[in-house]
């Protein structure tokens, strides 16, 4: 008998068609791993499997029998529970208060006994969590584990895991698949979906593979090579490492260089302890870390988005020490922000006003059609897709919206260039063109600070590699990926 | 070609489809809710609402009229756009409006002997100057402090109107003893129009429109105001300075209604006194909010509720009390509003994306 059945799913947005006559079956006590591109409509099937979205047509049969959810909470009744890529968890409560959360409570509440009972199944899958502990003291890694026994607290057999280790350090990482295999052990069916290769051939008993809203093929994980499952998602060959792209050293003049620099973040906590630094003309120095290590404080405290408390900076030599955003923008510095819907762009406004953010100052009468001439000339350097100037940049895609960033920031060859995440949520092959802009400023002498989650995209294209952790940052004179990873959990 | 012709053909008549349902259908449903009210009155609806909506227009003192209430009406509601452009709401049009005419009050009072050419200009820039600076107290706040804009706007009302009665029943009241001051000299009235009452104040209003929809079409400034207003930290990121941009538009915002009352004291009124506040600058708030935050639709939609304000005059002689012009007003409003949430919501839920979550991107 199967655990859940999806039978020729269809879902169409718009003119979109998300999902195109879809099965996919899942066996009780089975890894599957659902594997794509962003946009091959993973995330909508899930969504339709978790009661979010209901499918135009098909049906869902769970343990053969035909069910039809009209809310997420009719799919919890079902057993199934989904963890989001982002956590659904009250900071400020307890690990108890959210685990409880959303099932039905009685009017009194007896924490003991709920701890008490939490514990149990905590045990029973090796789960060591303090549930008196505030959920903002909790690592990245210990959320994650909040969610999951959220979920199984509310009867969950069958769990779906979105992207699940994309915020996670390599260890974290395996700490999760051991949990995941010992459920695997007591029967609870999991969906693990994902766009890495790696993982999903090192935990999955079967694949399920989407392109294009369809599914390409269901697979058993058995003498898988990467390159073939590469294939199979993206449709064509791909170059699945960077390959060595490093600059090769000589003499280089000083751009960016950071001396003791101390910065709070917006809770007023320490996030940056003096940080030194120095980057190079035509030379990339990859920041690696676990996301919430002060990685985004150190990005705005260059660009001028951040007061320092102590420590100096210097851009080209002219001291930039708590400088207005502005005038570090006219030294040449461009800035992908990690955040590129809330920050990078403004999602309301259209294509042309986008492009403008940096080059308002261009223009001192705004002239539609020179803006338009401008804007069109870079959307199409820079290959973005888009229905029409007009259109408001938050109908563009992930992978569109960071070309338009990219096509705005490096208008013109920056001297220093921030790029935070500058992949992240991006498919194949628009990761494989972003490198390939990152390497080509390098080459044409801009200094880069690039910082991201990925460690082999970092040790492919970083001259240096710095770690940085709870806002201190590490030298590494080693490129092993064992070594970085621990440096990475804060234990050298 | 013919492709292109049936495309744009079906884009206007999409238009037109979205206005019938957003104000047409919420329109028509106000009216039919209100002749119920007006059949218990024993007054025929169909008789009131054709007197309402068309008695303007059939004499020219009606017209006069009509400019009279247009003008306060479509200042106050472009100040509510433009501080609303940079997402400030400033719901204390109200008290910058007062603020502006006793500050014009005040001048023509004490240079009432100034020629009009001097005491009128004076007039203008006492008003706007005050009606801004009553502004940048809670623009100030807002930036530094970070205190909510919409509180401390509408308390500075109370506190601006209290301060104008300070004056009219102390030291500026009139020889009659009565909690007005004294009628200006002439050099301090506004010109009139047509030999009516209307007078050439409708002119500010007009001007400040097409000013500011220049100003945000075509300006950096307004880019930067529309950049601060639909995202804080985008704008931040683009090197922008939010809190002089904010602070600027709530000074012109302060300024535009701080005319609104000048024009009314010197056009109007002639004199100060505690009844100049009429609500025009709450009812500019509803008229931004109809208007979709355009200063075109600002214009359009200000004569509209200057025909209903009217009318209500004119359906007084029918022995019809003109408080229904203002339940009116208020159903048409709520209805609107209404239609606007369903239509959203509908548009949303079709597609799919009733659900998903805060800064996540569909993968549609």
């Amino acid at each position: 008998m199967k655990a859940v059945e999806l039978k020729s799913i269809t879902k169409s947005f718009g003119r979109t068609t998300a999902n195109d006559g879809v099965d996919l079956d899942l066996d009780q006590g089975e890894i599957h791993a659902v594997l794509g591109e962003n946009g091959a409509g993973k995330s909508t099937l899930m969504n339709i499997l978790s009661g979010l979205y209901q499918p135009d047509s098909g049906s869902i049969f769970i343990q053969n029998q035909e069910v039809r959810f009209r809310s997420p909470r009719d799919a919890i009744r079902m057993g199934i529970g989904m963890i989001h890529q982002h956590f659904m968890l009250i900071q400020s409560h307890t690990v108890l208060d959210n685990i409880i959360l959303g099932t039905r409570l009685p009017v009194f509440l007896n924490r003991d006994k709920l701890t008490d009972k939490i514990f149990d199944c905590c045990q029973r899958l090796n789960f060591q969590i303090n549930l008196k502990a505030r959920v903002w003291q909790l690592s990245t890694g210990e959320q994650q584990r909040v969610e999951i026994i959220k979920a199984l607290y509310q009867g969950a057999r069958i769990l779906i895991l979105d992207e699940p280790t994309s915020i996670l350090t390599p260890q974290e990482s395996e700490g999760l698949f051991d949990i995941l295999r010992s459920m695997r052990e007591e029967g609870y069916s999991i969906v693990f979906v994902s766009h890495k290769l790696g993982e999903v051939l090192s935990i999955a008993d079967r694949i399920s593979i989407l392109r294009k809203g369809r599914l390409v093929d269901t697979i058993p994980n058995q003498n898988l090579r990467q390159e073939e499952l590469a294939r199979l998602m993206v449709g064509r060959d791909v170059a699945l490492d960077a390959g060595d792209q490093r600059a090769v050293p000589g003499e280089a003049e000083t751009i960016l260089r950071m001396a003791g620099v101390t910065a709070r973040n917006d809770r007023r906590l320490i996030a940056l302890e003096s940080v030194s630094l120095a980057i190079h003309s035509g030379e990339i120095l990859g920041i690696a870390g676990v996301a919430g290590n002060g990685q985004s404080e150190l990005a705005e405290v260059i660009t001028g988005l951040r007061k320092t408390e102590s420590g100096s900076i210097k851009i080209l030599g002219q001291d930039v020490t708590n400088a207005s955003a502005k005038s570090i923008i006219e030294l040449g510095v461009a800035y992908i922000p990690e955040d590129r819907i809330n920050v990078g762009s403004v999602g309301s406004l259209d294509i042309c006003d986008n492009v403008m953010l940096k080059c308002y100052d261009l223009f001192s009468f705004l002239n539609a059609v020179e803006i338009s001439e401008y804007s069109e000339g870079l959307m199409d350097k820079y290959e973005v897709v888009y229905p029409g100037l007009s259109t408001p940049v938050r109908h563009l895609s992930g992978g569109n919206l960071q070309k338009l960033i990219l096509s705005r920031e490096l208008r013109e060859i920056p001297k220093l260039l921030i790029a935070a995440y500058p992949v992240r949520g991006l498919d194949v092959g628009a990761i494989e063109y972003v490198r390939e802009i990152l390497v080509d400023c390098r080459n044409k002498g801009s200094a880069i600070l690039l910082i991201s989650e990925a460690l082999d995209e970092l040790l492919a294209l970083s001259d240096r590699i710095a770690v940085i952790y709870e806002g201190k940052l590490t030298f590494m004179s080693t490129r092993d990926v064992h070594t970085i990873g621990l440096a990475m959990a804060g234990s050298s | 070609m013919s492709d292109v012709i049936v495309e744009k053909r079906s884009r206007i008549s999409q238009i037109l489809i979205r206005a019938g349902l957003l104000y047409v259908a919420p329109i028509l449903l106000s009216f039919s809710l209100c002749s119920i009210l007006l059949l218990a009155i024993g007054a025929n609806p169909l008789d009131i609402y054709f007197r309402l909506l068309f008695g303007t227009f059939r004499s020219r003192y009606w017209i006069s009229e009509l400019i009279l209430k247009v003008t306060p009406l479509l200042l106050c509601s472009l100040a509510v756009t433009l501080a609303l452009k940079a997402k400030f709401w400033n719901i204390g049009v109200e008290g910058q409006f007062c603020m502006g005419a006793w500050a014009a009050g005040g001048i023509a009072i004490t240079f009432g002997s100034l020629p009009g050419y001097l005491l009128l200009p004076l007039m203008v820039i006492a008003g706007f100057v005050s009606g801004s600076l009553w502004g940048a107290i809670p623009g100030v706040l807002k930036i530094k402090l970070k205190v909510n804009e919409i509180i401390t706007t509408l308390l500075m009302n109370y506190v601006a109107a209290l301060w104008l009665n300070h004056f009219v029943y102390g030291r500026w009241k009139g020889r009659d003893g009565f909690p007005y001051t004294d009628t200006f000299s002439k050099s301090a009235y506004l010109p009139t129009l047509f030999g009516q009452r209307a007078h050439i104040g409708i002119f500010f209003g007009i001007a400040a429109a097409v000013i500011l929809y220049f100003v945000f079409e075509r300006t950096r400034f307004g880019y930067k105001a529309k950049v601060v207003g639909e995202n804080v930290k985008a704008a931040r990121y683009g090197g922008i300075n939010t809190g002089f941009v904010t602070l600027a538009v709530v000074l012109l915002s302060g300024g535009i209604a701080g005319i609104a009352g000048m024009s009314d004291v010197a056009g109007i009124h002639h004199r100060l006194n505690p009844n100049i506040l009429l609500g025009y600058g709450y009812t500019g708030i509803i008229i931004a909010w109809l208007s979709k935050n355009k200063p075109l639709n600002v214009l359009i939609i200000s004569i509209l509720f200057g025909i209903l304000a009217v009318g209500g005059d004119i359906i007084q002689v029918r022995q019809v009390p003109n408080a229904i012009v203002r339940i009116l007003q208020g159903t048409i409003f709520l209805s609107v509003l209404a239609a606007d949430g369903i239509m959203h919501r509908t548009r949303k839920s079709r597609r799919g994306e009733a659900k998903t979550r805060r800064g996540e991107l569909t993968e549609a």
